[in-house]
């Protein structure tokens, strides 16, 4: 049947927010809650909170596959399989690798949730502040370009999101990693608390070991119940979507809040080609979507756009939005856009063992860790790699079991496992340098079924990173020595990039036009009306798992947005 | 029970190392598998002694079996769709192994074999008392593994031996260790 009467009024909004993950559902909120009319566009297909979360109750018992991937679906999914949450219980919110076809001019494990709330339905909720040892840390090393921001301009933003999305930790009182609006914390256990005293008196307080600020609920707060989410129950089954709302998700939070505004449309399966370009107002004025089922083509208008489509799809929007004044791609005057990407290393491993504390043991279930923040490099330069790594250090006792033998003897055994050692265990979380040679493009040739060039991409490790690879896991074995940890086993996997799923930048902020592709608010330098608060905007990567960053320079730049729009300058 | 059952999966994974080959199916095949499998072609008597093999490794006691808890079906379920071709021609292999070894060591099929014999027989597979083919050999491990991990990680095992706890709503994270511990 063909279309009712579709005016171009009913297609025109304030504000157009491309993606509802984790930035583009805080843009949501913003604008919903600011009063303007918002158009939030998601390419994959609604999920709503608890209604779509099909594993969320099942028991371990209950999975055909006791939650293992067939080999047909590893056969299938090359790359998806690598990724730790894609297994029988989760499979569902991530990307097949047959359905969303790259090009890996260097090997890039892309991980991709296309659904309602992306990837913060399966993220893994550590929310670690950055410092201005962070934010100074290009220019002082001199590497990309200056950050734009320092702390101070983020900090009362990292405050405003971390309330509402309920962040719990510890103050810690590190200068290198800012204490946040924190729930109370998470316990570590002996082993952690162990490993802390030692690593604080054998480094005379220049290393630490802390509990991870985590996006849970540990103690409900009025706003937090408002939301209709209540206090994290420790299932630690968060990739499944939380029944009780206990993590932070655009799903379970910032979408529905937005929602409620009434101020708020989304609108799912809507695949965004480009961003459109009024050459005679000397903006933006909408974007093109195709519907991904029927691939048919409408224009959606708006005075502001906010691209929060995952770093890499909002570099592909970007570059895909050709008009006579930008040929390259949106904003894209000087030719950086898709340059300077980065990542973290996320290569190196080391386990141990402790043969103390057998008298105690955990209870319960953490969905959280310890976390061990960057100690190299942060007050001046002291190795032959530029700037560091943070870690996670986890521990806990290991069950035994004798599976020897045959019949009632080995049921007797199984039936009475016994408690081993702990164990502990420790991984890298790198800083990575972005250079020009690490970038993305569209491809020449081919296609996606919507008629979107694919995104090639061409990202690698290079010497810094095999340095800072090296000396973690020399640090960390010296640590863990000084701790009493044995039987220390290192690993490098040697992953490609990209596993990390902590891609970031290509349409880096910056102060000089001439080198970077938005100004200190999120801005495209050339076309003030399009905004990028997702990770493409990263100048550098600094150790933090960097959603919290996204969230708090999203509601910063929709803060500005929204004054500039009611001021008319937008 | 995490590390236990990676090793048991790295295991089965193991059983997959090259191997010639035994000769197809010994048995009567026209009698079809109960259970609906994708790759596997089993027959109703490989699928009867598949289930005398996992009885057999953990019997019915004064608590129910490994073969009443439904796991032969997932020892099958596993095999099926999470091992590679050459893994589940060599399961099939070893399966019919077990049955000739049967037949050489006692004379008759292993399900007609009493209780005490079967776990010997099998025994003897596991210390290599007996030289068996090596598909016996890695067929035996994988219905072993597979049947630990299915009877371990099942509601009944689950829930009434190891307190398995689906909503725990706490994490302290240094407690004494009791009679209550979970391990």
């Amino acid at each position: 049947m063909a279309n009712l009467v579709d005016s171009k009024e009913e297609r025109t909004f304030d504000v157009i927010v491309i993606g509802s993950g984790i930035s583009g559902g805080w843009a949501a909120k913003e604008f919903g809650e600011k009063g303007l009319k918002t158009l939030v566009l998601e390419r994959g297909r609604n999920v709503v909170h608890n209604k779509d979360y099909p594993t969320t109750t099942m028991m371990p018992w209950e999975f055909e596959h006791k939650n293992e991937l067939t080999a047909e679906i590893k056969d299938a999914n090359p790359v998806i399989s690598k990724c730790y949450a894609f297994r029988e219980d989760a499979m569902h919110f991530f990307v097949k690798d047959a359905e969303h076809p790259y090009v890996q001019e260097k090997p890039f494990d892309w991980i991709r949730g296309y659904q309602v709330g992306g990837k913060s339905l399966m993220w893994a909720r550590q929310t670690q502040r950055w410092s201005n040892y962070d934010f100074e840390g290009p220019a002082r090393d001199g590497f990309a370009v200056d950050w734009p921001i320092r702390y101070n301009d983020l900090a009362p933003w990292y405050s405003y999101v971390e309330k509402f999305a309920g962040i719990s930790g510890n103050k810690d009182g590190l200068a290198e990693l800012p204490d946040g609006e924190f729930l109370p914390p998470h316990e570590l256990t002996c082993v952690e608390k162990h490993f802390s005293e030692k690593v604080t008196t054998e480094y005379n307080k220049s290393r630490h070991v802390i509990i991870g600020r985590v996006a849970h609920i540990t103690e409900p707060q009025q706003i937090h119940l408002d939301q209709g989410r209540g206090k994290c129950q420790n299932r630690n089954l968060c990739q499944r979507g939380c029944p009780f709302g206990g993590y932070f998700s655009s799903n379970s939070s910032t979408i529905p809040w937005a929602l409620k505004t009434g101020n708020v449309t989304l609108k799912t399966d809507s695949v965004v080609h480009s961003v459109l370009y009024d050459e005679k107002k000397g903006k933006a004025s909408g974007v093109k979507v195709i519907d991904a089922k029927t691939k048919e083509e409408t224009d959606y208008y708006a005075r502001v756009i906010f691209v929060n489509a995952a770093a890499l799809n909002t570099n592909l929007v970007l570059l895909n939005s050709i008009s006579s004044r930008f040929p390259n791609g949106l904003g894209n005057d000087n030719g950086v856009l898709g340059k300077y990407a980065a990542f973290h290393n996320y290569r190196a491993r080391i386990s141990g063992e402790y043969d103390g504390f057998k008298e105690f043991t955990t209870d319960g279930s953490r969905p959280n860790g310890g976390y061990i923040p960057r100690f190299r490099n942060v007050f001046k330069q002291e190795t032959d790699f530029l700037r560091g790594y943070a870690a996670g250090f986890y521990s806990g006792r290991s069950s035994n079991t004798d599976s020897k033998g045959i019949g009632a003897s080995l049921k007797d055994q199984l039936l009475k496992p016994t408690l081993g050692n702990w164990h502990v265990s420790s991984h890298i979380m790198g800083e990575t340098i972005p250079k020009e040679t690490n970038y993305v493009a569209l491809d020449k040739e081919k296609k996606d079924e919507w008629g979107i060039p694919l995104l090639k991409i061409s990202i690698d490790y290079d010497e810094n990173d095999e340095k800072m690879t090296k000396d973690y896991l020399e640090q960390m074995t010296e640590m863990f020595t000084k701790a009493g940890f044995t039987n220390l086993q290192t690993n490098d996997s040697k992953q490609a990039p990209g596993l990390d799923i902590h891609e970031m930048g290509g349409a880096r902020m910056g102060n000089d036009p001439k080198t970077s592709i938005l100004n200190k608010w999120n801005q495209v330098h050339a076309c003030k009306n399009v905004f990028v608060t997702d990770g493409a905007c990263m100048t550098s990567t600094s150790t933090q798992n960097p959603s919290l960053t996204y969230m708090a320079l999203t509601a910063r730049a929709a803060d500005y947005a929204a004054k500039q729009m009611k001021a008319g300058e937008l | 029970m995490d590390i236990n059952r990676r090793v048991l999966l790295k295991q089965l994974m193991l059983a997959s190392a090259g191997a010639v080959l035994l000769p197809g199916c010994v048995f009567d095949s026209k009698k079809v598998a109960a259970i609906p499998l994708h790759n596997l072609k089993i027959s109703g008597n490989q699928e009867d002694l598949l289930a005398a093999v996992v009885d057999a490794i953990i019997p019915k006691t004064e608590t129910p079996g490994a073969k009443e808890l439904g796991i032969p079906k997932f020892v099958l379920v596993m095999v099926d769709d999470c091992s590679s071709k050459e893994d589940q021609a060599i399961f099939v292999a070893g399966l019919d192994g077990i049955e000739t070894f049967s037949k050489e060591k006692l004379g008759k099929s292993f399900i007609d074999c009493e209780p005490k014999e079967k776990e010997e027989l099998l025994l003897s597979i596991e210390t290599k008392k007996e030289a068996v083919s090596p598909e016996v050999e890695k067929t035996f491990s994988s219905i072993k593994g597979l049947t630990i991990w299915g009877y371990t990680g099942s509601e009944y095992v689950m829930t009434n031996f190891y307190k398995f706890e689906f909503v725990p709503g706490r994490f302290h994270g240094c407690v004494p260790v009791t009679n209550q511990s979970p391990a």
